[in-house]
């Protein structure tokens, strides 16, 4: 069947890609060449070996100028989205070829090495390639990346020119303009959801990196993301769950840094001690009494920072081998299982950090003024601490903004001045850094500190479950001999980060979940747990199920086939005592001859050769016939092949007992 | 009329005039009940042409007769479209090809293009004809032969359409008594004018039709293919035979195992007509040929060695 095809395809698919790679001019010269064959008469009759070998020029070509754009060029792997936009240029050689052949198609040979193998006489299979060409066309213009809704448009109207000749026969051509819109906004949604999948992925790997290679786990450094631009986003995964939290929000802490520098915070001289354990899973951090919280925390490579309530001074129940702690109040475990699951007992009345130092109260000499003004601004100076710490939190609260969507005015990297005195919009990072040295300017000492918050209620898993974006930072401040809170970022932040949550989350909340119950489970080893025993069955019963329908199915079925196998050969063949006597006899069936032939050819006397007959006659049916016989036909066949064999038999001891050759010679 | 006193009455007939071949005279009634052509080869004057008049005259069924000769016409064949003054239109004047038996004497003297017109017309029950399709009839059934020791001035047929004829069949010389029966019988008259139909084309078509009513077991179709399937992957053979070869051979036995009055076909029905069935569709290795191997030996050779279901 030919192919329908409109009329200049390729040409205007070389011209929609010429538009969209800026390569117009070349774009337009070859699309003159390509339609040249319709004023030149000129044509070769070329065979499918030529077309092969241009395909494979074309194809090392091809090959090439990936390997030079990757490795010899500047470009790097990015550039092999180059040499995509430069397909259309790179395989012209082919369809100009296919142009000029007497047949203007291309064998599929040259296409697909699988066909070269093995070669068929007569005409090759073939096909001519425009479509193709044009199809190569628009994926090099979507490769130009150009992204302006003219692309989308010249798409549509593209496909639609393309795809107008085949459409099926008889339909309304407003069915079929329908289908091919629906089919159109198709495509834009998917490539719409591609696109938000990518961010997910990005994100997500981002996170990665930031727990698992980078991590948290350095109690000595936090990185800020001051500085930079774009959006901030955190996922929704489930770092830590927490139950028998009273006041809320409670916030858990794993680390505590004093010294800012280059948008970092380091902990300057808080090297860690270990914790002595107290029996087999109980650390005493220091003296006190108050309530517990469990917490269950996931370890990586079996060490992390454990996020902290406020005046803890015992951990119950961690099973890890080793537990330090340092002056500014940072407890680190290593050794330890994939996952924790503690009581951290609190004390609220005691202080056990380290008194403040002299690092407490310095303040880069680059940020002074910056601080000075905004300090004149939130005003209170000489009033008591706590006076200056609720100024300094009521200046951010009704001042500034929570974002996570952050710009600068020129592109450049932002700043904590720029925050603290134009743009003043920032997430947790900027408020708790910028909180912390004002306290520091106004001559209070107060450390950054990081953490989580505790505030998300799982009514699935019945406790405080705390997300990777429930990360925050705050600032500690030496006021009345205590180290307190404050938190100046702007109370709306919550909601922010809980905002575009995705429709997946209560799936991958329960898949979480069920995933923490296994390894608790395993962790423990406590098959007591309730809940997740009749979880566990509940899964195993339709397995229990599935499987032993399996195997009873499959002992039905060998049974069937057992019974199959003895109908076709019916057990015992009812003239096998006949058999096994001319056996004795020295008459042998030779493998191919059929059983009815051989017992009538067999030399026996003239009185037996009827009722062999009949035997041979009878089997064949039998055999052959099984739905022509009844049971009752089988059993006569029984009895007369019995009785033919004791016939044989006594005619044969007759001859030898009468030493006569009269039989003999017929049963020899 | 079933098809066991069908075969009766038609062997009788024929043997009647071609005598001492009552094996192949059943071979061929076979092959006309089971719808499959029959090619007859083997030397001159051994009565193949008689035998195929003898057929036609004892069915009441048109017959025609067409000597292959190497000028002989595809047109001369199927038939011709010819224009007619008096209608100003062209009328299609059918060929011999048109009738119910057809005997298609020393068929390898024509060219390769006459006798694809002929295996076509065989193979698919119709010609076409200047893009027109004209039917043949129900009961087309062709009796083909050729001459095995001239070969001077011929065209053997290819291996390919030798696959359309369902039976090979040879008649060999009689015994000396029957030749000298022979002689009595001719002295007379030729006892070729002596018979007349017993069977009209609707009793073959009847007696085709309710071929399908004999049984055959899969051990027993089981046996045929594998008979076949060994004649591809004997020693010495550079094309066996085809399933279509499997399928004739079914349908033979189950047209022999109804001349025995059986409803159902047993292995040794399927050895009766292995050899004819198949070794015409076999191609073997020039070497072997010239060492004087042939097809039949071959086939007979398989025909002892597979084992029949017991």
């Amino acid at each position: 069947m030919p192919v329908k095809m409109p009329p200049l395809l390729a040409a205007i698919g070389l011209a929609f890609w010429g538009w969209a790679s800026g390569l117009l001019l070349p774009a337009l010269v070859l699309a003159v060449v390509i339609e040249s064959p319709r004023i030149a008469k000129a044509r070769w009759s070329f065979d499918a070996k030529d077309f092969e070998r241009v395909a494979d020029l074309c194809s090392i070509a091809f090959l090439v100028l990936m390997a030079w754009q990757w490795f010899g060029s500047r470009n790097g792997p990015a550039g092999l989205i180059v040499v995509l936009t430069w397909l259309p240029f790179i395989f012209i050689a082919i369809l100009l070829m296919q142009r000029f052949d007497v047949r203007n198609a291309t064998p599929l040979s040259a296409l697909f090495w699988s066909l070269r193998r093995r070669r068929v006489e007569g005409v090759p299979r073939s096909l001519p390639l425009d479509y193709p060409f044009f199809g190569l066309c628009l994926v090099s213009a979507a490769c130009a990346n150009q992204r302006s809704p003219w692309f989308f448009g010249g798409l549509l109207l593209l496909a639609g020119y393309a795809l107008y000749p085949l459409r099926a026969e008889g339909r309304r051509l407003g069915v079929w303009g329908l289908a091919l819109g629906c089919a159109l906004a198709l495509a834009y949604g998917m490539q719409v959801g591609i696109l938000r999948a990518q961010e997910q992925v990005e994100s997500f790997v981002m996170d990665y990196l930031r727990d698992r290679v980078f991590g948290r786990a350095d109690p000595f450094r936090t990185h800020t993301a001051i500085g930079d631009v774009g959006r901030v986003k955190l996922s929704d995964r489930i770092l830590f769950r927490v139950a028998g939290a009273k006041a809320l929000p409670l916030k858990l802490r794993d680390g505590t840094f004093n010294v800012y520098a280059h948008d970092s915070w380091f902990a300057q001289g808080a090297s860690f001690r270990s914790v002595p354990p107290q029996g087999t899973s109980s650390w005493v951090i220091g003296e006190g009494d108050g309530p517990a919280l469990q917490i269950s925390a996931w370890l990586t490579r079996g060490r992390a920072m454990l996020p902290l309530p406020p005046g803890v001074y015992r951990l119950d129940g961690l099973n890890v081998g080793r537990v330090e702690a340092n002056a500014f109040g940072s407890v680190r475990v290593s050794e330890g299982p994939s996952l924790i699951l503690f009581s951290a007992r609190m004390d609220g009345a005691r202080e056990r950090d380290g008194a403040p130092e002299g690092a407490d109260l310095q303040v880069p000499k680059r940020l002074e003024p910056a601080l000075m003004q905004a300090l004149a601004e939130a005003g209170g100076q000489g009033q008591p601490p706590t006076e200056v710490a609720a100024n300094i939190t009521r200046f951010f609260q009704e001042r500034f903004a929570y974002t996570l969507k952050l710009q600068s005015a020129d592109g450049s990297r932002r700043t904590l001045e720029h925050f603290l005195l134009d743009d003043r919009r920032g997430h947790c990072e900027y408020f708790a850094s910028a909180a912390t040295l004002l306290l520091r300017a106004s001559g209070i000492p107060a450390r950054y500190a990081t953490g989580y918050v505790v505030e998300e209620w799982s009514p699935i898993e019945r406790q405080f479950v705390v997300r990777a974006r429930h990360a925050h930072a705050w600032a500690l401040a030496w006021i009345d001999g205590r180290w307190r809170e404050v938190d100046a970022t702007p109370t709306g932040w919550f909601a922010a980060e809980a905002e575009a949550e995705p429709a997946w989350r209560p799936a991958a909340d329960l898949l979480s979940w069920l995933g923490f119950s296994f390894q608790r489970w395993r962790v423990s080893g406590d098959e007591s747990d309730e809940g997740f025993s009749t979880l566990w069955l509940l899964a195993i019963i339709p397995l229990a199920a599935w499987v032993a329908w399996r195997v009873t199915r499959r002992n039905r079925v060998r049974t069937a086939s057992t019974v199959a196998s003895v109908d076709a050969v019916s057990g015992a063949s009812p003239i096998e005592p006949l058999l096994e006597r001319l056996e004795a006899l020295g008459f042998r069936r030779p493998a191919a001859t059929a059983v009815r032939p051989w017992l009538q050819s067999l030399p026996l006397p003239m009185e037996l050769q009827p009722a062999a007959a009949a035997v041979a006659h009878g089997y064949a049916r039998w055999r052959f016939d099984p739905a022509s016989i009844d049971s009752s036909t089988e059993s006569t066949l029984r009895t007369q092949a019995i009785d033919l064999a004791q016939k044989i038999e006594a005619e044969a001891s007759n001859t030898r007992d009468d030493s006569t050759q009269r039989h003999g010679a017929a049963l020899s | 009329m079933d098809l066991q006193s069908l075969h009766r009455r038609i062997a009788a007939n024929v043997e009647s005039v071609v005598l001492g071949q009552s094996a192949t005279v059943r071979k061929l009634v076979a092959a006309l009940v089971s719808g499959g052509h029959v090619l007859l080869e083997d030397f001159p004057g051994t009565g193949k042409t008689t035998l195929a008049k003898a057929l036609a005259r004892s069915i009441a069924a048109e017959f025609k007769r067409v000597q292959f000769t190497p000028d002989l016409l595809p047109s001369d064949i199927v038939g011709v479209s010819i224009y007619s003054p008096q209608s100003s239109q062209f009328a299609f004047h059918p060929g011999p090809v048109f009738t119910h038996l057809l005997l298609a004497d020393e068929i390898n003297r024509a060219s390769p293009r006459t006798q694809s017109a002929l295996l076509e017309a065989m193979a698919e029950g119709q010609v076409s004809v200047d893009g027109t399709r004209h039917v043949l009839p129900e009961l087309f059934f062709v009796v083909a032969t050729q001459n095995p020791v001239e070969f001077h001035g011929t065209y053997p047929l290819p291996e390919a359409q030798m696959d359309r004829f369902a039976l090979k069949l040879s008649l060999g010389y009689v015994s000396a008594e029957q030749e000298v029966e022979m002689l009595t019988a001719q002295n007379a008259k030729h006892p070729l004018e002596r018979i007349a139909p017993v069977a009209s084309v609707d009793d073959v078509l009847a007696a085709r039709r309710s071929l399908a009513n004999v049984r055959v077991a899969d051990a027993v179709k089981r046996y045929a293919v594998d008979l076949v399937a060994a004649t591809r992957t004997a020693t010495g053979v550079t094309l066996g035979a085809s399933p279509r070869a499997s399928i004739a051979l079914m349908k033979l036995a189950q047209a022999l195992a109804a001349f025995d009055g059986e409803e159902f076909v047993s292995p040794e029905h399927v050895q009766e007509i292995a050899v004819e069935a198949i070794a015409h569709r076999i191609v073997l290795e020039r070497n072997r040929s010239f060492a004087g191997a042939s097809p039949a030996a071959v086939v007979e050779e398989i025909v002892k060695s597979v084992a029949v279901p017991v």
